[in-house]
């Protein structure tokens, strides 16, 4: 990175040096040494000590200026560009006076050109340092930006341009500030409503739907349009034009921005009025699919008119900030005949901006317009979901119904789940206050150890009663007392023949109990180990 | 006289060479770190974990406490920078730090209920804590909406609540000079939820908190030469700018019952709110309780929060002021130097 940095200040030090060398050898042609004392030794004597001073004067405040390391870095860019607005006067002065005095000295000077035209030399010099602000700003905003969370960029290169376009028009305000505000023409200029609503746009991170202006343009004429053919075709169509044309009327002589009320409106009476056609035609999917469109068509056009109406509120309020902080600092200057910082005049406008924003922001319409807004929005994403869960219902995907049932299946087990748990704790609470000892989590079994006594009554079972196969099964349903699902279970246990059984005695009996949980107490009731013995 | 200028050239360089150094500032910075204190995650129930904060020395007192921050943004606020880390600074203060992390919630939480944050994650954090320390109470420290969710469970179990910190914890939602609480009582919340398909992307929120103050990103940005200069502040800027577009989605029967139960019927202060058929009443708080808000906050007034020492059924109760905004209380200065030690110090003292 240090490259190009260096190389900057690498090209400074050379006009640095350029300069110095050029402005000694210039004023070495005036000496009185070689002319003698004439009055244009003078003057140029003069002209020397005038840029002299004026030096001296700015580098005693901007090293006072300089004391808080801080101010200075803030300060640097504007003290450069002061002094090199001096260096550029006195360069021009000397162009004239080299010009005026050549002829008058016997010399014939040629037209200033390439690198001894000092003039022109500066005009590249302002370029240079413009351009090398640019640049620091440029690479400044890339290196910041890469480090912003993807979210954050697009607010901040929002920011840059804002500022940039507003920086452009700072030389033709400072003429405002000095003149006061009375050429209209200036202000047409530079506060048109499309300049002022892209600085809005941009400052706030506002996606504008559109031009408001361009929008209205466009509903108008397609509104016109439409009207001349449902003229022409009248039956049902009529209605809507009666009622457009009533609602014009009514609304000729009302409130702020009638426009989207109106708009809104039609728009609604439209969907209306189709709406009959469209379940006529809505018959098998395809047709509902097109019926859903429409609905989203409409439903969009509303939430354009209305997003419209929104930003136009917020439009109407800040258009008269910039005039208004032009305005203060006209005030200011004719007080103090001192020019304004670019920076302060950008932090009054700000400012200015935010509490005009701020009032229509408070006010009843707005939080109404945005809330309709938002919930206009989102119905739109709704309903194009559907749309897509409808045109896919056949493929194999998981929809996002599907997911839905998913999130309250597993939402209701989570309820089910709090209430046994909470259940439990009452239960235990009941056994604490009744003198039990409560159901402490070390005596809990753990899954493993289950499987594990399982495993050894199982072994203890199969030890006494003898091993058999699937091979020598026995019809165990003869047994009475035995059914199929209970025949199935005995043969999980590895139990198939009569013989087994017959070898069976109490104890036994207790751990088939113990192991199979149900049909408890049915091998000692029924007598199996005696039924057996007789089957065999 | 080319001295004279060589001595002017110089001191140009200078000032451009100053102003480079500025420059080279952000060229050094690879990774923004946020959240950097050391910690454990001790529970976890699906999204949802518990954090203990490590420690060097043992705890001044016995007491844990649970931090249960706000479902909107994340709690990395809380340890945003090193030097200014409301945790980091409890931990040293003595107190021994658990805290709640609700996670991100996605379309699986769609039905995910205020039930479920508070009678369900939140009982079971701080029965997990009880558990492991032997103890029969924790202190609980809820944050903004967390704190709402804090004083809600209170209500419910008392029995296991030590003392409460609520820190710009909004409780009376009937409020017109705060915005969100304003735009929340016209919002269609059930358009908004539905329309979204039962989860609220942060987004969304965030759109909300930026139009709070429209201009503050403007002002931030225009700041920002002046921010880069200092290494430090810099990082801070990136660190602030990660955190605010950090912002998780919300389960949308959460979002819907908090909009309406609270922004637009106020129902906690009236004594109508019920959580799983339970009535919660804040009279049922009566351990001590610290009462914290910001006199310049925007998006929690201090009128929403005030209120709170009157309803509490608590003898032992404080109202603290700071003296600056909703995020101030967590990353200023003042915060890490008086109102950090003044909360450890109120705890210790009734340990």
């Amino acid at each position: 990175m240090s490259n190009q940095f260096d190389t900057i200040i690498e090209g400074q030090k050379k006009a640095m040096e350029f300069w110095s060398s050029l402005s000694e050898q210039m004023t070495k042609a005036f000496t009185p040494e070689t002319n003698g004392k004439s009055k244009s030794a003078d003057d140029a004597q003069d002209l020397f000590t005038e840029w002299y001073k004026k030096q001296q004067d700015f580098f005693e405040q901007a090293v006072k200026a300089g004391q808080d390391p801080q101010k200075a870095i803030e300060k640097a860019p504007e003290q450069m560009r002061q002094w090199m607005e001096i260096q550029t006067e006195y360069a021009q002065k000397w162009a004239k006076f080299y010009q005026n005095n050549a002829e008058k000295m016997g010399l014939k000077l040629p037209e200033f050109q390439g690198a001894f035209n000092p003039s022109g030399f500066f005009q590249d010099g302002m370029k240079s340092w413009k351009e090398w602000m640019n640049k620091g700003n440029k690479w400044m905003s890339e290196q910041v930006y890469d480090k912003m969370p993807y979210s954050m960029r697009p607010h901040f290169t929002n920011f840059v341009e804002s500022y940039d376009y507003l920086h452009r028009y700072w030389e033709p305000m400072q003429r405002l500030i000095q003149n006061g505000m009375y050429t209209k023409e200036m202000i047409d200029k530079y506060f048109s409503p499309d300049s002022y609503q892209k600085v809005v746009n941009q400052m706030m991170g506002f996606r504008p739907v559109g031009n408001t202006s361009e929008l209205i343009e466009n509903v108008n004429k397609w509104f016109e349009t439409f009207l001349s053919y449902t003229t022409n075709e009248a039956g049902d169509w009529s209605t809507v034009s009666e009622n457009w044309k009533e609602k014009m009327r009514e609304y000729m002589d009302k409130g702020n921005v009638p426009f989207f009320e109106m708009a809104t409106d039609f728009n609604n009476r439209m969907r209306d009025q189709f709406a009959p056609y469209y379940n006529i035609m809505a018959q098998g999917r395809q047709t509902e699919v097109v019926k859903m469109m429409r609905d989203i068509q409409f439903a969009y056009i509303s939430f354009m008119l209305k997003s419209a109406e929104l930003q136009s509120m917020v439009y109407e309020a800040g258009q008269f900030s910039m005039p208004d902080t032009v305005r203060d600092f006209y005030k200011k200057f004719k007080d103090s005949k001192e020019m304004p910082e670019y920076q302060d005049f950008f932090q009054h406008y700000v400012n200015t901006l935010e509490n005009t924003l701020l009032e229509v922001l408070h006010s009843e319409e707005y939080s109404k317009l945005q809330s309709e807004v938002a919930a206009t929005g989102t119905s739109i994403k709704a309903m194009t979901d559907k749309i897509m869960e409808f045109t896919y219902a056949d493929l194999p995907f998981l929809t996002k119904s599907d997911g839905d049932d998913f999130a309250k299946e597993s939402n209701a087990l989570r309820q089910k789940m709090r209430k046994l748990e909470q259940k439990v704790a009452e239960l235990e609470k009941a056994l604490l206050l009744a003198g039990k000892p409560m159901v402490s989590k070390s005596v809990e079994i753990k899954n493993e150890e289950v499987a594990e006594t399982k495993g050894d009554s199982k072994k203890k079972l199969i030890d006494k009663i003898g091993k058999a196969s699937k091979a020598q099964a026995d019809d165990l349903k003869q047994i009475k007392g035995i059914g199929p699902k209970l025949e199935s279970m005995l043969n999980e246990l590895g139990i198939y023949s009569y013989n087994q059984i017959s070898k069976m005695t109490a104890k036994e009996y207790d751990i088939i109990d113990e192991l199979l949980g149900t049909f408890q107490g049915r091998a000692k009731r029924d007598e199996w180990a005696k039924q057996a013995k007789s089957l065999l | 006289m080319s001295t004279t200028n060589g001595k002017i050239s110089d001191q140009i360089l200078e000032s451009v060479n100053t102003v480079s150094d500025a420059l080279r500032n952000i060229s050094g910075v690879k990774d923004v770190d946020i959240a950097t204190a050391p910690r454990t995650t001790v529970w976890e129930d699906g999204k949802v974990k518990l954090y203990h904060f490590e420690r060097e020395n043992k705890a001044l007192a016995k007491t844990p406490a649970l931090i249960s921050y706000a479902l909107v943004n994340r709690w990395e606020m809380m340890d945003l920078q090193p030097d200014r880390s409301l945790i980091r600074k409890l931990v040293s203060e003595g107190i021994d730090v658990y805290l709640i992390d609700w996670g991100y919630p996605t379309k699986i939480d769609r039905y995910k209920t205020i039930e479920d944050y508070i009678l369900g994650n939140i009982n079971d954090c701080v029965d997990f804590i009880l558990d492991k320390h032997n103890i029969n109470k924790v202190n609980l420290l809820g944050v903004c909406q967390g704190g709402t969710f804090s004083l809600m469970y209170t209500s419910l179990f008392p029995e296991k609540i030590k003392n409460l910190v609520t820190l710009v914890t909004p409780v009376d939602f009937d409020n017109d000079e705060g915005l969100l609480f304003k735009w929340a009582k016209d919002m269609d919340v059930d358009a908004i939820v539905d329309g979204f398909g039962g989860i609220v992307p942060g987004d969304f929120l965030n759109t909300g908190f930026d139009l709070l103050k429209p201009m503050n990103k403007t002002r931030k940005y225009m700041a920002l030469p002046e921010t880069m200069a200092d290494q430090g502040r810099l990082m801070n800027f990136l660190r602030m700018e990660h955190w605010v577009a950090d912002s998780p989605a919300q389960a949308g029967e959460t979002y819907r019952r908090f909009i309406k139960d609270m922004y637009q019927h106020n129902k906690l202060i009236n004594g109508k709110f019920e959580l799983g058929g339970r009535k919660v009443e804040l009279k049922n708080i009566k351990m001590p309780i610290l009462t914290i808000y910001a006199k310049e906050d925007h998006i929690v007034p201090p009128e929403t929060t005030t209120p709170i020492n009157d309803l509490v059924g608590s003898k032992d109760k404080e109202l603290m002021e700071f003296p600056g905004g909703h995020i101030g209380v967590f990353v200023g200065s003042r915060s890490q130097k008086l109102l950090t030690p003044a909360i450890a110090q109120w705890l210790k003292d009734r340990d």
